[in-house]
């Protein structure tokens, strides 16, 4: 998918379709608008895309053409993704372990190393969305806002990223859910003005399989007090200095990913939230926890109840 | 006098709790934050497949390819989903 030419190629020809979940299932699809499969492929997009537009160009023109929608084709097997909370807050989350040098800096790694470390791939992050509903991100705003109040974030909004968010493939974590995750969030307003509300937020969660690994929340959130929303959730997630959870042995097996660090460099979760419109599909796609039902899977359901 | 025992035990919890600080992740400094939060984000030229005009609703995928006349590549991902957490 990373193929420059396959992008283009889909953009040209095809009207790209991200099903959202299929717990099993890897693949790439070619469908005609009434679901009809016209090709597949397991591992490579563009052996679907030329036997796809093969097919295609078998089928008569007057299923080809453009036209005037008048009703749809109902199809079963890809059904709609949950929506994502009525008015409430969209968070993207982006997932790139950092290195931090002798110096005590923070940088990029290299690249993300797989397969025994017989091959590596670009260390891009890996992206997923928090969804806060309205009633949780009103509470984040002050009523009668001073410099220096300090309050807490709601628990269920604080514990939610620790158990669902806090996750990096090339450093071991689980896939989905920390089961026995707890964080704390609190937040401080720093600057009031006619327009704005500035609050710091700050805070610490434990995550891992025992729950005892530490992370730090730091952050910036505003309020745009005229329409009496967050503006701004720029919050970062960091995780200790050496923060690999498996040992050498076992970050090398084969179906692991991990960091290629420089020489006396240690690995650190970092994780950055930023608040996103909503407004495009892709910012609509569920939180991987809920595409992957942790409440079936792990009696964990995204929204905990109160 | 404070009695041996009751020193070493002091100085173990002193040694522990130094340790259980080493463990802890180390804050960012505030004139860095910015800077940190930017280099941890996707950047220009990164998955570029996640700026393709991605449907995530079938019934849509399926309006525009009646509108336009294309044939839907539809990418079904264990996990998750292509559009988001990869």
């Amino acid at each position: 998918m990373t193929d420059p030419r396959v992008i283009a190629a889909i953009q040209r020809d095809f009207i790209p379709y991200a099903h959202c979940g299929s717990p099993g299932l890897n693949n790439y699809r070619v469908l005609t608008a009434s679901g009809k499969m016209l090709a597949d492929h397991d591992r490579f997009p563009s052996e679907a895309m030329s036997a796809g537009l093969l097919e295609w160009s078998k089928l008569p023109e007057a299923e080809r053409k453009p036209r005037v929608v008048t009703g749809l084709t109902k199809v079963n097997d890809y059904p709609k993704p949950p929506d994502p909370p009525k008015n409430g807050l969209i968070l993207r989350s982006h997932v790139r372990g950092l290195q931090r040098d002798e110096d005590g800096d923070l940088t990029w790694t290299g690249q993300l190393a797989a397969g025994n470390g017989v091959y590596s791939l670009p260390a891009e992050p890996q992206l997923d969305h928090v969804w806060i509903t309205q009633a949780e991100w009103k509470s984040m705003v002050p009523y009668n806002p001073s410099l220096g109040f300090t309050f807490e974030a709601p628990k269920r909004v604080a514990e939610r990223i620790a158990m669902f968010h806090m996750l990096d493939k090339g450093l071991g974590c689980n896939n989905f859910v920390w089961e026995k995750a707890s964080a704390k969030m609190t937040l401080k307003v720093v600057e009031v003005t006619d327009v704005r509300i500035k609050m710091d937020l700050s805070g610490k969660g434990l995550i891992g399989k025992d729950g005892n690994y530490p992370v730090r929340y730091q952050g910036i959130v505003e309020v745009d007090r005229k329409k009496g929303e967050i503006s701004r959730f720029d919050v970062i997630a960091l995780g200790r200095d050496g923060g690999d959870m498996r040992s050498d042995d076992e970050k090398i097996a084969r179906s692991n990913f991990w960091y290629r660090i420089g020489p006396k460099c240690k690995v650190v979760m970092a994780i950055a939230f930023e608040k996103i419109a909503g407004d495009k599909p892709i910012d609509r796609v569920p939180p991987y926890a809920i595409m992957f039902d942790s409440a079936k899977t792990n009696n964990k359901p995204y929204f905990q109840p109160e | 006098m404070i009695p041996v025992r009751t020193l070493t035990a002091l100085t173990l919890c002193a040694l522990m709790q130094t340790n259980l600080r080493a463990q802890d992740p180390r804050p960012i400094p505030a004139d860095q934050f910015e800077k940190t939060h930017a280099i941890i984000k996707r950047q220009e030229g990164e998955w570029k497949w996640a700026e393709l005009p991605w449907a995530i609703n079938f019934a849509d995928a399926q309006r525009q390819s009646l509108a336009e006349g294309k044939p839907i590549f539809a990418v079904m991902c264990a996990q998750g989903c292509v559009a988001g957490y990869v």
